[in-house]
């Protein structure tokens, strides 16, 4: 069974002032299986990041449904971890207790959740952070302990809104690698959101390219590199003609929104 | 670092009573007294136990006053700051009654609560209240969406967004909140005993000008502006020693 199904999903948004309907999406329908990693490639305000909140639960589709695991959702849940562009910490929190903030809630005892927040810290490869605040870590620091936050739920997804995008060029090829280092041990199922090419190809087992005007998918491609993967990927030639396709795919896109303006 | 600014603390007070002083040389004692009489006179009500009773008359009113508003309006500040009905209902109200100055309610606060301590600290408490409520409400609507969402799927419920990331977000709003009302506190406070009280350190400096012993006067403003920034030094050392990872600035 599919951990993540999205039905006929659309999505409306109406302008409280001049009462117009924009269509955002458009009959959205995929899933992603256990242990895969999808990415959702498009440009900015392709609707991209409201598939993703309507998974998460932040927004409710005007039509359409999210089954994870099989059941409707209906509200954010810890069985979907979300990392977000900015990183989102508690800032008046260490690292340890962000790390632990899911099991705390469920009023788990210290004895019980510190060791499995100190597991996780190192997981994600901060140990010897644990009593940090987040203002005193690095930008790619921060985004892995937002991931540990989150994996520390063992969430049926992960959902990924371009969580590397503010990091700079070394820092993102760095946490990419990475990221691929803790699929290859966790094996959790992914969504993730980009409007980077070579970062959907590098990550993603499958990409959705979305269409603009009104946002829906428009095309999947299927990245045929061998894992695990790692920054060679980048120059190999399935990368190359993977690559390729997406272009045209982009372009045949931008095209048309240039001829719409 | 520390060391100096604490040295320059120390000269600024010290050319103020220079100021103060080189005056006396023109304006007789009647009117103005000496830095050396205002000492005198304050060692005198010291040691005779009249000056260290008012001051603790006076900062007990201000404190329940200020701890009991403060409490409220932080709490009634996140309702309002969260929650959208309620700052539609209550928030036209609020605009309307902070207007009021506590001065003028100090007859009305005396007629309805008598004499004793409780229209003191009734009124403390309607200075204070206000103004650490429109604080901590700019803090709770300004917590950010996106810090709320990371909570909520990693599963708070909406209780738990308010108890573990609204209020540590606004922590620093209503610290200020405090720091402010402490000194409207300490005018209110004069306010209400120079009209109506039989203690304190209002009363003091009252009683002081009807009888034209100008030096007591003195003393009770030395010992206003010593415990206005004694108290504002400990509450401010206090929040950040207690809560200084909530980004109090």
């Amino acid at each position: 069974m599919a951990r993540v199904e999205l039905n006929n999903v659309s999505q409306v948004f109406v302008d409280p002032r001049t009462g117009r309907n924009t269509i955002a999406l458009e009959n959205v329908a995929f899933a992603i299986n256990n242990e895969e990693t999808v990415a959702l490639l498009g440009p900015s305000g392709c609707g991209k990041s409201t598939i993703l909140n309507i998974i998460a639960g932040f927004l409710s589709p005007t039509t359409g449904e999210v089954k994870i695991d099989g059941l409707t959702i209906s509200k954010p849940g810890p069985d979907r971890g979300v990392v977000f562009q900015e990183h989102f910490l508690f800032h008046w929190l260490t690292v340890e207790e962000n790390v632990a903030f899911a099991l705390k809630l469920r009023g788990n005892p210290r004895a019980s959740y510190l060791p499995q927040a100190h597991d996780f810290i190192r997981r994600v490869g901060l140990k010897g952070f644990e009593h940090h605040y987040p203002d005193e870590l690095s930008g790619g620091m921060r985004q892995r302990v937002s991931i540990a936050r989150v994996l520390i739920n063992n969430p049926a997804i992960l959902l990924m809104d371009e969580p590397f995008a503010a990091l700079d060029a070394q820092t993102r090829l760095m946490l990419q690698e990475w990221l691929l280092r803790l699929w290859d041990e966790q094996r959790m199922s992914m969504l993730f959101i980009t409007h980077d090419i070579d970062e959907a190809i590098l990550l993603a087992d499958r990409i959705f390219v979305m269409g603009v005007r009104p946002g829906r998918i428009i095309s999947e491609i299927k990245v045929m590199i061998e894992r695990p993967r790692g920054r060679h990927a980048l120059t190999s030639v399935e990368f190359m003609s993977t690559k390729a396709k997406c272009l045209d795919l982009i372009a045949e896109q931008s095209a048309k929104v240039f001829e719409q303006v | 670092m520390v060391r100096r600014q604490g040295l320059v603390y120390l000269l600024s007070i010290l050319v103020l009573v220079l100021v103060w002083w080189s005056f006396t040389a023109i304006i007789p004692p009647l009117f103005l007294p000496s830095p050396v009489l205002t000492t005198a006179t304050g060692l005198h009500m010291i040691a005779d136990g009249e000056l260290p009773q008012t001051v603790w008359v006076s900062m007990s009113r201000i404190l329940t006053g200020w701890l009991l508003g403060g409490i409220c309006g932080a709490s009634l500040g996140i309702v309002l700051g969260r929650i959208q009905l309620a700052r539609a209902i209550l928030l036209p109200v609020i605009e309307y009654l902070r207007f009021v100055p506590p001065v003028t309610l100090v007859s009305l606060f005396v007629i309805w609560f008598g004499v004793g301590e409780t229209s003191k600290i009734v009124l403390i408490f309607w200075t204070v209240i206000f103004i650490v409520l429109v604080n901590t409400t700019a803090g709770a609507a300004s917590v950010r969406e996106g810090t709320i969402r990371a909570a909520r799927c990693l599963g708070a419920t909406h209780m738990q967004v308010i108890t573990r990331v609204v209020i540590p977000e606004t922590v620093p709003y209503v610290i200020t909140g405090f720091q402010i009302a402490l000194g409207n506190a300490f005018m209110a406070i004069v306010a209400a005993e120079m009209l109506a009280a039989q203690s304190g350190i209002g009363y003091m400096i009252w009683n002081a000008q009807v009888y034209a012993q100008v030096d007591r006067m003195f003393v009770g403003f030395v010992t206003l502006s010593l415990m206005g920034f004694v108290t504002d030094r400990i509450v401010y050392n206090l929040s950040r020693r207690l809560l200084g990872h909530y980004r109090i600035v």
